[in-house]
C-alpha cells in the first residue's frame, strides 16, 4: 500500500485485513504487515500486504520494503489535489526500484463528496496511461473489496 | 583501312596515317591481340578480372604440386597476412571475432592436452585476466558470485570452523577432563558412544533450550514458504511474522549502515532467540527459547543448504504456490531439537577448586595441629615422669591445651619446661593443685624421693620422724636433714641406727659444739674507771683461749671457720668519750691474752659499747663488762 501522507491507506484496509501488529509499526520500522484473503474462482490466495509508511516532506518511502513486491495500490486523497501528484511521483519510484508490476490507483474518502478535490479529468488522464482507478471509501467500504479481487486478478493473471 | 584505331583516335596527321598503314601492315592480325593486351594494360580491372579466376587455381596447384613453391607463396604472403590480421583487429575487430570465437575454445582444449607448458603460460596469462574479472564482479554486484560459490563456501566455512572448534573443544576438554563430577564422567561415556563431541553434549545437558518455531520464506519477497512449530507452542499468524521479519531486516540495513552483504543474522529477546539463517534464495529464521547449542544451528545452516540444493528450481521459479515446500517439511523438522533439562550441575569446575583450595587450608591447619598435639604430648610426658606431679586430665579444650593435676610443694614448677615445648602460656591453661599427703607410706615415698639414700640406707617413718638405719656418710646426712624440712610431714631425723661412716666428723663436730657453747657467755666485769682484768679472771681468758684454740683446729678440719667477738661495755655515767675508751680498753684487755695465748688477730673482732643506764636495774656494775662470743661459719 503506497501512498501519500494520511491518505487513508490504513483505515482503508482495517476492516478488510487481519492483522497482529500495531500502528506503532508504521512509524517505528516504516512498515506494517497485514493479510488479506481473497477468493477467486475458488482459489484461495493470500496477499501479504505491506502498509508502507506515508510519503512526507520529511520521509520518503523505503525502497528496500519495494523489493519483492508482486504488485501495489496507489493511494490518492480525494479530498487533497496534491496527493494525487505525490501518487504519481511514487509510482515512478516504485517503477524505477521493482520494475512494472500490477498496480492499481484508489482514490479514498470518495464519501467526503463536499470536499472533493479531484477533477474527473484527472482520473481520465490516468485511466488513459492505462491505470485502473477505483473510488474507495474507509468509511462505507465503497471498493475496498473489489480493488483486493481486482489487483490478484492482475497478480494472477500475469504469471 | 578502318579508321578506328584506338591509340590513333582523334589524330589527323597524314604523316600518321601512313605510320598507321604501315603498322596494320607488320602486324594486322596480331593488332587485335595487341589492342586486347593494350587494353588489359590500361585497364587493370580486366586483369584483375582474369586473374581472379585463374589465381585460386594458380594457388592450389601451387601448394598441391610445388613444395618450394609453396613454402615461398607462404614466406610471401606471410607478412601480408600478419599486417592484415593486425588491421583488421584494429579497425573491426568483429569479423575477426567471428571467425575465432568458434575455435578459441578448441584451441585452448588442444594446447592444454598437447602440452604442458603450453597449460602453464595459458593458466599464467589467464590468471591476472581472472582475478580482476571475479573483483569486477563482486564489486559490481556480489549476487553472481556468491550464489555460484554459495553451495561451496558453506561447507568450506563449516570445515574451517568445525577445525577451529576443534581447537578450542580440544582445550576446553582437557579442562573440563580436569571435573571428576559423576556426571562429568556419565557425560564422557555418552560422548564416547555417540562420536558426539564432549563439549557439546554439556551443553547439553546443562542447557535447557528448545526449539519453538521455525520459518522458511523467500527471499525476496519475505512471503512465508513453510512454517513449523514444536508441540503445545501457540504460534501467531506466520505469514505475517515472516513478512514482518524480513521488513525488519530491511528496516535494520537500511538504519545501520552495515555492508551490503552483511545481514541481520540474530535477534535476541528475553529468553527467546531468533536466529536468521540467510540463503541466497531463502531464509531460515528460527525461535529458540533458552540457551541451544551451537550444534543446533549448525542444522539450521545444512537444512538451508539442503533446501536450497534440493528445491532450487522452485525457488528460483517462486511464484506464490508455497505448495511443493508445505509438502516437505522434513528439513524444517530437522531443526527441532529440543532439551529442557531441569537445573543441570553447574559448571564443577569451580568447586572443585574450592575444594582444593579447602584442602590446602585444612592440611595446613591440620599439620599445624598434628605438631603442635606432638609437643603436647612431649611436655605431659615429660611432666608426669616428674616426681611429685600426679597428671590427672590433659587435652584440647576452647582451642587451647588444658592441664590440670596435682603437686607437691617441692616438685618442678610445670610452666618452666613449657620453653622446651614450645610451648606457651596462652597456649595452656594450666589447673595445678598443691597437695599434701597423709598416707604414711606415700610420705615416706617422697622423703626417699627427696633424701635420695644410697643402698646402704634404709628409710622408715615413724609418725612424723624419719627414721634412716644403716650406713651413711655425713654429708648424705646434711641433706636429708634438709631435704625432710621441705617435707612438711615430717619433723626431725633420726639417725640412732644410722653409722656415720665418716664419724670422727661427727665428734669433732661434737667437740665444736660443746666449745662452742663453753665459750659463749663468758663475762667479765670491771669496776669503776677500770680496765684491769684480776688474776682470776686472766686465767679464766687463758683457759678460754685454749679451749678456742682447740675449736679453731677442729674447724679448720671441719673446712669452718671461727669468728670471735670481743665486746667491751661501759656505763654512760661521765664523760662519754672517757666511757668509750674504757669500753674499749676492757675489750682489748680480754683480746690481748687471745693474742697471747696464740690465737691469731685476724679472727678477733673487738666492739665497744657504751650503754644508758637503767634505773630500775639494781646493779650498776653490770654494765661495766666485756664478753666473748664465737660463731662458726662455713669457709
Amino acid at each position: 500500500m503506497l501512498g501519500s501522507f494520511a491518505v487513508g491507506k490504513t483505515s482503508l484496509v482495517q476492516q478488510y485485513v487481519s492483522s497482529i501488529f500495531s500502528e506503532k509499526y508504521h512509524t517505528t520500522i516504516g512498515v506494517k504487515i497485514d493479510k488479506k484473503t481473497v477468493t477467486i474462482d475458488g482459489q484461495e490466495v493470500n496477499l501479504m500486504l505491506w502498509d508502507i509508511h506515508g510519503e512526507d516532506e520529511y520521509q520518503h518511502i523505503q525502497a528496500s520494503y519495494l523489493i519483492g513486491a508482486a504488485g501495489y495500490f496507489i493511494v490518492i486523497d480525494g479530498t487533497r489535489s496534491n496527493t494525487l501528484e505525490v501518487g504519481q511521483s511514487i509510482h515512478a519510484f516504485t517503477v524505477d526500484k521493482i520494475g512494472h508490476k500490477p498496480f492499481i490507483v484508489l482514490i479514498n474518502k470518495s464519501d467526503l463528496v463536499d470536499d472533493w478535490a479531484i477533477e474527473d479529468y484527472q482520473i481520465e488522464e490516468l485511466q488513459q496511461k492505462g491505470w485502473e482507478v477505483i473510488r474507495t471509501s474507509a468509511k462505507t467500504g465503497e471498493g475496498v473489496e473489489q480493488a483486493f479481487l481486482n489487483l490478484t486478478t492482475k497478480l494472477l493473471d500475469s504469471k | 583501312m578502318s579508321r578506328n584505331d584506338s591509340y590513333a583516335e582523334g589524330i589527323d596527321d597524314p604523316e600518321d596515317r601512313d605510320w598507321d598503314e604501315l603498322r596494320s601492315l607488320f602486324v594486322g592480325n596480331e593488332k587485335v591481340e595487341i589492342e586486347k593486351l593494350t587494353e588489359f594494360l590500361e585497364n587493370p580491372e580486366i586483369l584483375v578480372k582474369k586473374i581472379a579466376k585463374s589465381l585460386p587455381d594458380a594457388i592450389r596447384l601451387i601448394t598441391q604440386k610445388n613444395k618450394d613453391l609453396n613454402q615461398s607463396l607462404i614466406n610471401a604472403l606471410q607478412p601480408i597476412i600478419e599486417k592484415a590480421i593486425q588491421q583488421s583487429a584494429i579497425s573491426d575487430p568483429n569479423p575477426l571475432s567471428e571467425g575465432l570465437h568458434m575455435c578459441l575454445p578448441n584451441s585452448i582444449n588442444m594446447g592444454r592436452e598437447r602440452s604442458k607448458e603450453l597449460t602453464e603460460s595459458l593458466a599464467e596469462s589467464l590468471t591476472p585476466l581472472i582475478e580482476k574479472a571475479v573483483q569486477n564482479s563482486s564489486q559490481l554486484d556480489i549476487k553472481p558470485l556468491s550464489e555460484g560459490l554459495y553451495p561451496i563456501i558453506g561447507p568450506a566455512i563449516r570445515k574451517a570452523v568445525a577445525a577451529a572448534f576443534k581447537q578450542i573443544n580440544q582445550t576446553l576438554n582437557n579442562n573440563l577432563n580436569k571435573t571428576l563430577s559423576v556426571s562429568a564422567i556419565k557425560w564422557r561415556i555418552q560422548s564416547l558412544t555417540t562420536g558426539k563431541p564432549f563439549l557439546d553434549i554439556v551443553a547439553q545437558h546443562t542447557l535447557a533450550y528448545q526449539v519453538k518455531q521455525v520459518f522458511l520464506i523467500h527471499k525476496e519477497t519475505g512471503l512465508l514458504l513453510v512454517e513449523a512449530e514444536a508441540p503445545n507452542i501457540a504460534s501467531k499468524d506466520a505469514d505475517m511474522v515472516s513478512a514482518m521479519l524480513k521488513a525488519i531486516q530491511d528496516f535494520v540495513q537500511d538504519s545501520f549502515s552495515v555492508e551490503k552483504n552483511e545481514e541481520l543474522s540474530t535477534i535476541e529477546v528475553g529468553e527467546n532467540t531468533i536466529w536468521i539463517e540467510q540463503g541466497p534464495k531463502a531464509i531460515l529464521a528460527g525461535v529458540i527459547f533458552g540457551n541451544a547449542p551451537l550444534s543446533v544451528r549448525d542444522r539450521f545452516i545444512k537444512a538451508l543448504e539442503k533446501i536450497h540444493i534440493d528445491f532450487a528450481k522452485d525457488l528460483s521459479e517462486f511464484d506464490g504456490d508455497t505448495m511443493v515446500f508445505e509438502t516437505n517439511p522434513q528439513y524444517l523438522k530437522y531443526c527441532f531439537q529440543e532439551q529442557l533439562k531441569q537445573d543441570g550441575p553447574k559448571s564443577s569446575r569451580s568447586k572443585w577448586i574450592i575444594i582444593a583450595i579447602l584442602i590446602l587450608v585444612g592440611g595446613f591447619f591440620g599439620t599445624t595441629r598434628f605438631l603442635e598435639s606432638r609437643r603436647w604430648s612431649g611436655y605431659v610426658e615429660k611432666l608426669e615422669s616428674q616426681p611429685g606431679i600426679i597428671v590427672l586430665k590433659e587435652g584440647r579444650k576452647e582451642g587451647k591445651f588444658a592441664i590440670n593435676g596435682l603437686r607437691t610443694i617441692d616438685s618442678i614448677n610445670p610452666a618452666g619446661l613449657m620453653d622446651e615445648f614450645q610451648l606457651t602460656s596462652q597456649m595452656v591453661m594450666a589447673d595445678w593443685k598443691i597437695i599434701r599427703f597423709t598416707d604414711p607410706q606415700v610420705i615416706l615415698r617422697r622423703a626417699i624421693q627427696m633424701t635420695k639414700p644410697p643402698e646402704t640406707v634404709t628409710l622408715t617413718l615413724e609418725g612424723a620422724t624419719l627414721v634412716a638405719a644403716g650406713s651413711a656418710d655425713l654429708k648424705w646426712v646434711a641433706g636429708a636433714e634438709a631435704a625432710i624440712r621441705e617435707i612438711g610431714e615430717i619433723t626431725s631425723l633420726n639417725t640412732t641406727d644410722l653409722k656415720v661412716t665418716d664419724a670422727a666428723q661427727i665428734d669433732l663436730l661434737k667437740r665444736v659444739a660443746t666449745l662452742t657453747g663453753e665459750i659463749n657467755g663468758a663475762i667479765f666485769y670491771f669496776p669503776v674507771a677500770s680496765a684491769v682484768l684480776t688474776a682470776e679472771q686472766s686465767q679464766s681468758v687463758q683457759n678460754i683461749s685454749r679451749k678456742m684454740n682447740q675449736l679453731i683446729k677442729d674447724c679448720v678440719q671441719l673446712q669452718k671457720k671461727v669468728v670471735i667477738q670481743v665486746k667491751g661495755y661501759a656505763d654512760a655515767g661521765g664523760k662519754r668519750e672517757l666511757n668509750e675508751q674504757f669500753a674499749g680498753l676492757r675489750a682489748q684487755a680480754v683480746a690481748s691474752i687471745l693474742l697471747r695465748e696464740g690465737i691469731q688477730q685476724d679472727l678477733i673482732e673487738t666492739q665497744a659499747f657504751v650503754e644508758e643506764r637503767d634505773t630500775r636495774a639494781p646493779d650498776p656494775q653490770s654494765k661495766r663488762r666485756a664478753t666473748i662470743n664465737v660463731t662458726i661459719l662455713d669457709q
